[in-house]
């Protein structure tokens, strides 16, 4: 897969939970912000 | 800033309202999306082929372009000081336009992308 620094931020729209409750959250959201989007492995894991 | 798993919203709920001392999250306040699937983490080159999700952190900028790009195995956590002075020095270069050199923070000097300004900043740094 090529790097995609530079590069769109890849669309998506999920499921998510914002203060404690369920809504979706969309990347067209995003613009007009500076967004960080943190992967993680898998929730209740040590790290 | 928004977390992303391949965990399901319902249990993102339960992550966020257990104990630190039980493994969970309680008084975290970032929105935790659920990527079940992977799909939206392998569009980003982080899922593994075990289904789960490389520790990838991903900066956005405004016009929609990623700026800085972090990945971990999943054994070793990220340095939050470092993602917040990459954004504050993206930051600094969209708003003034000067280049931020190695470990640029904010109040430091930065560097017009110029010889000339190159000059300056060596003069400076001497």
């Amino acid at each position: 897969m090529d790097c995609l620094v530079g590069k769109p931020a890849p669309a998506f729209e999920l499921n998510a939970v914002v203060n404690g409750e369920f809504t979706k959250v969309s990347s067209a959201s995003f613009k007009g912000k500076w967004t960080v989007l943190l992967f993680y492995p898998l929730d209740f894991t040590f790290v | 800033m928004l977390g992303v798993s391949v965990d399901s919203h319902f249990s993102h709920r339960v992550y966020l309202k257990t104990a630190r001392s039980e493994g969970g999250i309680e008084g975290v306040t970032l929105p935790l999306l659920a990527d079940l699937g992977g799909a939206v983490a392998r569009s980003y080159g982080v899922l593994l082929d075990m289904g789960i999700s490389l520790r990838g952190s991903f900066l956005i900028d405004p016009d929609g372009v990623i700026q800085h790009v972090t990945m971990n195995a999943p054994p070793v956590g990220r340095s939050v000081d470092e993602t917040i002075r990459v954004i504050e020095a993206f930051q600094f270069h969209k708003q003034h336009g000067e280049v931020c050199p190695a470990n640029w923070k904010p109040g430091a000097k930065s560097m017009k992308p110029t010889l000339d300004g190159l000059k300056d900043y060596m003069r400076a740094a001497k």
